[in-house]
C-alpha cells in the first residue's frame, strides 16, 4: 500500500532539494561578488600591500642604498609576488567562479587578515570555532520560545476572553521591539543598577577551572540574552498561537468532531494541533533562521563571541574570504532547513504524497 | 410508545455586539421512531442553530440555552458536558453537517475517521472498528478501498456519503442531517436521497432533516415543521402540509416552490425576515402577513392542535377562520 | 440593495478603528510624531542641525556628559547648574576695571567674576577662557580663587602664551600644586591624593575632610579674581568664567558638549521617513510583483517563485553591513539597499496565494471575456481586492525598518552625518555610558525609539483585526 506514496515522497524530496541546491550556488555567487564588489576590494588590498611593501623596503638597511629606479622595480616585483601568493593576478571574473567551486565544495580557504583563536588562518577554523557560542545561545532561546508560545498558546485558546487572554492581546505590539533592544535596557537594570549580572562575554574573566564551575559561569553570561529575546518575542508568539488556535479550532471538522462525541483532549490533538502542524513548524524554522540572521546586533551588544561578531569583525576589516565563508555557511544552513521543512511538510500533509506519486 | 426525542421550550440565546440574537425562542416537538421529521424555513430563521442546541454544540457567545430535551425519556439537558459527550453525542443522537466537505479532517484518513465513533463509544480495538467502518462505507455506496484515501481524494457526492456513513456507524436513535444536499448538483442530490431511504427504510432510524429546500423533503417526509424567526409556526403530517398548510406563512412558502404538472402563479412573500433580536411583538409574522388582523400585532399565538398531532401557531386558526 | 456607497464605507471603516481603543491610541501617538518630526523639520533645517551638530566651539560653554535637568526631581538634591560670567557682558557678578600704572604704557586690568553657589552638589568642571588685544607683548596674570571662607587661594601665576588662552582649572597640575601647597601652608599637612582640584576648589576647609578626601560642598559666595598686567595702553584683556554644572537643559548633553534635544528631535523625522518609506515602497513593489508573477504564471512566475527563494536564503544584514562599509553610505543609499534587499521577500508568497485565488473569480473571467486588457484586470480589479490585506502589513513593518536604522547606527555604520537616535545610543556605549551609569543618555533615545515601535505597532495591530475577517469577534 506504501510503495505509491514513499515513491511520491522520495521525488517530490529530490526535486525539492535540487532546486535548493541551486538556489544556495546562485547566494553564494551573489556574495562573492558583492563581497568583493565586482573586484573593487582586490584594488584596495592590493593599494595596502604596495605601500606595505614600500614602506619595508624604505626602511629596510639592505636597500638603503640602492637609487630610485632599482628600488621601484624591487617593489614591483615584491607586489607581483605577493599577487600571485593571494592570487590577484587573474582577472576578476574567472578568479570569482574558482572562488564558488570551492565554496560550494566548503573549501573556504584562508583569510587574509584574521586568524582563530587557535591560530589557524583557515576560515574553515575560525567559523567552526566560533559556530557553537552562536547556535549554543540562538538555538537554546528559539527552542525556549518555541515550546512557550505552543503551549501558552494553546491554553490561551482555550481559555479565550480570559484576563491573560485580553492582557496578551493588549501586549503584542511590544513584540515589535527587537531582542538586542530588550538587551541594551536589560544591560543598563542588571549590570549598571543593580551589578548583578555582567554585561557581556562569554564566560567570567578569567574562567574557573572547575567543569561545573565554568558551564555555571557561561549560563550565567548566557542569561540576558536569552532573556532579551524570550522578552521580546514573547506576547506576539503566544498571541500568534492563541489566534491560530482559535482560528484552526473553528475550522467545520472540529466542530464535527466534537459533534461525534470525542473527548477535548483527544480533538485538541487529532484536530487541532495536527493539521495545524505545518504552519507551525514552518514558523519555528522562519523564527530558526531570523534568530541567526539577528545575532550579528546581539553578539555585538553583548560582546558574546560567536559567528555574529565574527561577521562584524571580518566585515569591518574587509576581510573577503572569512565574509564569504560565513555566507556559505549560512546560505547551506538555511537551505538545509528550509529542506527539512519541506521534508517535514511532505511527511504531514497527504496531498503531497499523494500527488507526486 | 414514547417518542424518541422530545424537545420541550428549547431556547438558545446569542450575545452579540449589536444585541441578544433569539435563534431558537421556545422550540417544542416529538420525534418517534423511523419518524422522518422536516424542518423548513427561510435562511437565518434558526434552523441550524436548533440543531445545534439539540446536540449541545454551543458556541463561545451564549447568553441563554434552557429548556428540556428527552432522549428516551431522559432529560438530556441536565447531563454535564463530559456525561452528554459519553451519553449522547453520537450514541444517541448523530449530525450530518451542512458542507460535508470540510466536515472530515484533511489530515485522516476517511476510514480512520469513520471508525473513530466505534472506538471512543464502544471500545472496539482499531482493526475491527475499521472492519465495520468499511461495511457502512459499502453500505452507503463507497467501495471500500477509499478507508485507505483522504478526504481530498474523494468527490463531493462521495464525502457526503462517507459523512453519512460516519453517523450511522454507531446505530443512532436519530439523525439530525442539516442541509446535506444543498452543496451538491441535482444528480448527486438524487442519490443520497435515494440512499436515506433506503437507511430509513432498512434500519428504522429517525431522522431529523433541516433544509430550506421545501420540496426536497417531500420524498422523506413524515411530518413537516415551518420555523419562523426562531419559533415553530407550523407541524402538521407530510399529507396535510404538503397540500394544505394552515398556517400562512407556511402556505406562502408552498406558493412560492413551482410544480411541474400544473401552470401555477408563482408567488412570493413581501419584506424581508424580521430581526432575531428585536422581534415584532405579538405574532412575528404579522409584518409580512396579508392576513393579519388587530390581534395579531398584540398577542403571541401559541401552537394550536387543529387535527389530532397537528399543531399551526396562528390565531386564524385558533378562532377557526382557516 | 444597493452597495454602500463610498462614504459609507469610509464611515464603516472609521467606526471599526474606533471600536479597537488600542489602534486609535497608535494613531494618536503616530500622529503625536508626525507632528513633532514636521514642527523640527521647519524649526530646526537640516542642514543647521548637521553644523549644529558637528561643531564644537558652539558648545563650549556645556558642561560634558550633563544630565537633564529635571533628573533632579528623583535624585532629591539640588544638582548644579552652569555658570558662565563673560567681563564682555555687563552683569551683576561682573567687574572690571582698568588702571594705568604711573609712568609706564603699563595698565593694570582687574576682572572679578563672584556668585552665590547654593547647590548640593560639587560641579563638573571650571574652565576660563582668556581673550587678550595685545600691540606687542602679551599680558602677565594671576588667578586668585577666593572661597565663601574667606581663603584666597593664588591657582596661577603666569604670562599668556598666545592671545587666546584656555585655563582648564580643574584639569591643571599647576593649580593643583598651588593648592595643595596653599593648603599645607595652612594646616600644617598635606591633604589626601583624593582632593581634586575640583574638592579644593569647592570644598569645606576641615582637617578632617582634608585628611580623608571626603569633603562636603561649602556654599556661599565665590570669587575668581584676574589681576592682570598688560603693556600697551591700548592693550585689553577679557575674560569668561565658565563653572560646569551636571545638569543642562531639557535631555542633558552628550560627551562633545552637544545638546541631546537636537538628536532627539532629529532622529523623529528621519526614523519617520526611513521608516515609512522603506515600509511603504517595498510593500508596493512586492504587491506589484506577485500579482505579476501569479496572473500572468508560467515561466514569469517561476523565475519570481526562484528569485524569491535565493532572496530567503541570502543573509540580509551581513549584506546590508558589507554594503555599508565598503560604500559612501548616506542614509539615503541605506534606504535603497534596505529596499532591494527586502523587494522579493517573504510577502510575495501570501500576495501571491491570495491573487491565485482571486484570479479564478468569475468576475475576472467576465471581465476577459469583454475584452479587458492585462493591465486593466490588475490594476483595477485585483489590486483593489488585495490592497487591504496589504495594509495592516505595512504598518506593522515599519518599527521593523526603524530598528534596523537604529541597529546600523549602533554598530557605528549608519549616515555619519545625520543625528539619530541610533546614533546617540552608539555614543553612548562608545563613551561607557554602561560603565559610568549615564543612563539619560541611553534611556532617552530608547525611549522615542520604543515609543515609535509601539505606535505602529498598535495601529497595525488594530488594522490588521479590522481588515482579517477572521480576527474579527477575536
Amino acid at each position: 500500500m506504501v510503495p505509491a506514496s514513499l515513491k511520491g515522497f522520495l521525488k517530490y524530496s529530490l526535486i525539492r532539494g535540487s532546486i535548493l541546491f541551486l538556489t544556495v550556488v546562485a547566494a553564494i555567487y551573489l556574495t562573492i561578488v558583492i563581497a568583493n564588489m565586482g573586484g573593487k576590494v582586490d584594488e584596495i588590498v592590493l593599494s595596502e600591500l604596495r605601500m606595505a611593501i614600500t614602506q619595508r623596503v624604505n626602511m629596510d638597511p639592505q636597500y638603503k642604498n640602492l637609487p630610485a629606479p632599482e628600488r621601484e622595480k624591487l617593489i614591483e616585483a615584491m607586489l607581483e609576488n605577493e599577487k600571485k601568493r593571494l592570487g590577484l593576478d587573474t582577472p576578476f571574473f574567472v578568479r570569482s567562479l574558482i572562488y564558488l567551486k570551492d565554496a560550494i565544495t566548503l573549501d573556504l580557504g584562508r583569510a587574509l587578515y584574521m586568524t582563530s583563536d587557535s591560530g589557524s588562518r583557515l576560515v574553515k577554523n575560525i567559523i567552526l570555532e566560533r559556530l557553537p557560542a552562536t547556535v549554543l545561545l540562538f538555538t537554546t532561546v528559539t527552542v525556549i520560545n518555541f515550546f512557550i508560545h505552543l503551549f501558552l498558546g494553546l491554553y490561551l485558546s482555550r481559555h479565550y476572553g480570559s484576563f491573560f487572554d485580553k492582557l496578551t492581546v493588549a501586549l503584542a505590539p511590544t513584540s515589535v521591539i527587537p531582542g538586542w533592544f530588550y538587551g541594551i535596557l536589560l544591560i543598563l537594570i542588571f549590570y549598571t543598577w543593580l551589578h548583578v549580572l555582567p554585561p557581556g562575554g562569554f564566560v567570567d574573566v578569567p574562567p574557573p577551572e572547575e567543569p561545573v564551575a565554568y558551564a555555571l559561569s557561561v549560563l550565567k553570561h548566557m542569561i540576558l540574552p536569552m532573556a532579551a529575546w524570550i522578552i521580546s518575542g514573547f506576547f506576539l508568539g503566544v498571541y500568534g498561537n492563541r489566534t491560530f488556535f482559535l482560528i484552526f479550532s473553528t475550522e467545520d471538522y472540529v466542530e464535527a468532531a466534537k459533534a461525534k462525541g470525542l473527548p477535548p483532549r483527544l480533538i485538541e490533538t487529532r484536530y487541532i494541533l495536527r493539521p495545524t502542524l505545518p504552519p507551525i513548524v514552518t514558523s519555528f524554522a522562519l523564527t530558526l533562521i531570523g534568530s541567526w540572521g539577528g545575532a550579528i546586533i546581539t553578539e555585538t551588544v553583548f560582546n558574546w563571541p560567536g559567528l555574529g561578531l565574527v561577521t562584524y569583525e571580518a566585515i569591518s576589516r574587509f576581510d573577503t574570504p572569512v565574509i564569504v565563508g560565513i555566507t556559505v555557511i549560512y546560505a547551506y544552513l538555511l537551505a538545509a532547513t528550509v529542506f527539512i521543512l519541506d521534508i517535514i511538510y511532505g511527511l504531514l500533509d497527504p496531498r503531497i504524497k499523494v500527488r507526486f506519486g | 410508545m414514547s417518542p424518541v426525542l422530545s424537545v420541550r421550550n428549547l431556547r438558545l440565546y446569542f450575545r452579540t455586539r449589536k444585541g441578544v440574537v433569539r435563534a431558537v425562542d421556545g422550540v417544542s416537538f416529538d420525534l418517534d421512531k423511523g419518524e422522518t421529521l422536516a424542518i423548513v424555513g427561510e435562511s437565518g430563521c434558526g434552523k441550524t442553530s436548533l440543531a445545534r442546541a439539540i446536540i449541545r454544540l454551543l458556541p463561545r457567545n451564549v447568553h441563554t440555552y434552557d429548556g428540556q430535551v428527552l432522549v428516551d425519556g431522559v432529560d438530556v439537558m441536565k447531563l454535564s458536558e463530559e456525561g452528554f459527550r459519553r451519553q449522547v453525542r453520537w450514541r444517541k443522537i448523530a449530525m450530518v453537517f451542512q458542507g460535508a466537505q470540510n466536515s472530515l479532517n484533511p489530515v485522516l484518513k476517511v476510514g480512520f475517521q469513520v471508525a473513530e465513533p466505534l472506538i471512543i463509544h464502544m471500545g472496539l480495538s482499531k482493526e475491527e472498528a475499521l472492519i465495520e467502518a468499511k461495511r457502512y462505507l459499502r453500505m452507503v455506496g463507497i467501495h471500500e478501498s477509499f478507508a485507505d484515501r483522504y478526504p481530498f481524494e474523494l468527490s463531493g457526492g462521495m464525502k457526503q456519503r462517507a459523512v453519512i456513513a460516519m453517523a450511522l456507524v454507531t446505530n443512532p436513535e436519530v439523525i439530525i442531517l442539516d442541509e446535506p444536499t444543498s452543496a451538491l448538483d441535482v444528480i448527486t442530490q438524487a442519490n443520497i436521497m435515494n440512499l436515506l431511504k433506503r437507511i430509513k427504510n432498512e434500519l428504522g432510524i429517525s431522522y431529523l432533516f433541516i433544509t430550506h429546500d421545501v420540496p426536497l423533503t417531500s420524498e422523506l417526509a413524515d411530518r413537516v415543521a415551518v420555523m419562523y424567526a426562531g419559533q415553530i409556526v407550523e407541524l402538521s403530517d407530510a399529507d396535510s402540509f404538503y397540500v394544505q398548510p394552515r398556517h400562512p406563512y407556511a402556505e406562502k412558502l408552498m406558493a412560492s416552490v413551482p410544480t411541474l404538472r400544473t401552470e401555477k402563479k408563482l408567488e412570493y412573500i413581501p419584506g424581508t425576515p424580521p430581526s432575531l433580536i428585536n422581534p415584532p411583538p405579538g405574532c412575528r409574522f404579522h409584518p409580512r402577513c396579508p392576513l393579519a388582523f388587530e390581534r395579531c400585532t398584540r398577542e403571541v399565538p401559541p401552537p394550536y392542535e387543529y387535527k389530532p398531532g397537528n399543531y399551526a401557531a396562528c390565531w386564524l386558526v385558533h378562532e377557526g377562520k382557516r | 440593495m444597493s452597495r454602500p456607497s463610498r462614504a459609507e464605507s469610509l464611515r464603516r471603516v472609521l467606526q471599526d478603528i474606533m471600536y479597537y481603543k488600542s489602534g486609535v491610541a497608535g494613531l494618536l501617538l503616530i500622529t503625536l510624531l508626525v507632528a513633532l518630526s514636521i514642527y523640527t523639520v521647519i524649526a530646526l533645517p537640516v542642514d543647521r542641525a548637521i553644523y549644529l551638530w558637528r561643531s564644537s566651539e558652539i558648545w563650549l560653554d556645556n558642561p560634558r556628559t550633563a544630565a537633564p535637568e529635571w533628573v533632579q526631581f528623583f535624585v532629591g538634591r539640588e544638582l548644579p547648574k552652569t555658570v558662565v560670567l563673560d567681563s564682555r557682558a555687563a552683569k551683576l557678578g561682573v567687574a572690571k576695571s582698568s588702571t594705568p600704572i604711573f609712568g609706564t604704557n603699563m595698565k593694570k586690568i582687574l576682572i572679578e567674576f563672584s556668585f552665590e553657589y547654593s547647590y548640593d552638589d560639587f560641579p563638573s568642571e571650571v574652565n576660563v577662557f582668556l581673550n587678550a588685544k595685545a600691540a606687542k607683548q602679551l599680558p602677565v596674570l594671576k588667578v586668585i580663587w577666593v572661597k565663601p571662607s574667606g581663603d584666597a587661594i593664588t591657582l596661577i601665576e603666569t604670562a599668556m602664551s598666545g592671545p587666546n588662552m584656555s585655563l582648564y582649572v580643574t584639569a591643571s597640575e599647576h593649580v593643583l600644586r598651588n593648592m595643595v601647597g596653599y593648603v599645607t601652608a595652612k594646616f600644617g599637612f598635606q591633604p589626601s591624593d583624593r582632593c581634586t582640584q575640583l574638592r579644593l576648589l569647592f570644598g569645606q576647609y576641615t582637617p578632617d575632610a582634608l585628611r580623608t578626601g571626603d569633603m562636603v560642598i561649602e556654599k556661599g559666595r565665590y570669587r575668581l579674581i584676574i589681576d592682570a598686567t598688560v603693556f600697551d595702553e591700548q592693550d585689553d584683556l577679557d575674560a569668561k568664567l565658565v563653572v560646569y554644572g551636571l545638569v543642562h537643559g531639557i535631555a542633558g548633553t552628550d560627551h562633545l558638549r552637544r545638546p541631546l534635544e537636537i538628536a532627539l528631535l532629529w532622529g523623529a523625522p528621519v526614523a519617520l521617513a526611513f521608516g515609512l518609506t522603506a515600509s511603504l515602497v517595498t510593500s508596493l513593489v512586492q504587491m506589484i510583483i506577485a500579482t505579476i508573477g501569479a496572473y500572468y504564471g508560467g515561466l514569469l512566475d517561476s523565475l519570481i517563485q526562484r528569485i524569491t527563494e535565493i532572496y530567503m536564503v541570502l543573509p540580509f544584514l551581513p549584506f546590508l553591513i558589507m554594503i555599508s562599509v565598503f560604500y559612501q553610505v548616506n542614509i539615503w543609499v541605506i534606504l535603497v539597499v534596505v529596499i532591494v534587499l527586502s523587494i522579493f521577500g517573504g510577502g510575495i508568497k501570501s500576495t501571491r496565494a491570495l491573487v491565485m485565488q482571486i484570479k479564478e473569480y468569475p468576475y475576472i473571467e467576465a471581465a476577459r471575456t469583454y475584452g479587458a486588457s492585462n493591465m486593466r484586470i490588475i490594476f483595477l480589479y485585483i489590486i483593489p481586492k488585495i490592497l487591504p490585506p496589504i495594509v495592516p502589513g505595512l504598518i506593522s513593518a515599519v518599527p521593523g525598518f526603524v530598528f534596523l536604522e537604529a541597529a546600523l547606527a549602533f554598530l557605528g555604520l549608519g549616515d555619519p552625518l545625520l543625528p539619530t537616535w541610533g546614533k546617540v545610543i552608539n555614543d553612548a556605549f562608545e563613551n561607557g555610558a554602561v560603565y559610568k551609569g549615564y543612563y539619560y543618555w541611553v534611556l532617552e533615545p530608547s525611549a522615542l525609539l520604543i515609543l515609535t515601535g509601539i505606535a505602529f505597532a498598535l495601529f497595525g495591530f488594530a488594522l490588521d483585526r479590522i481588515v482579517n475577517p477572521r480576527l474579527r469577534e477575536l
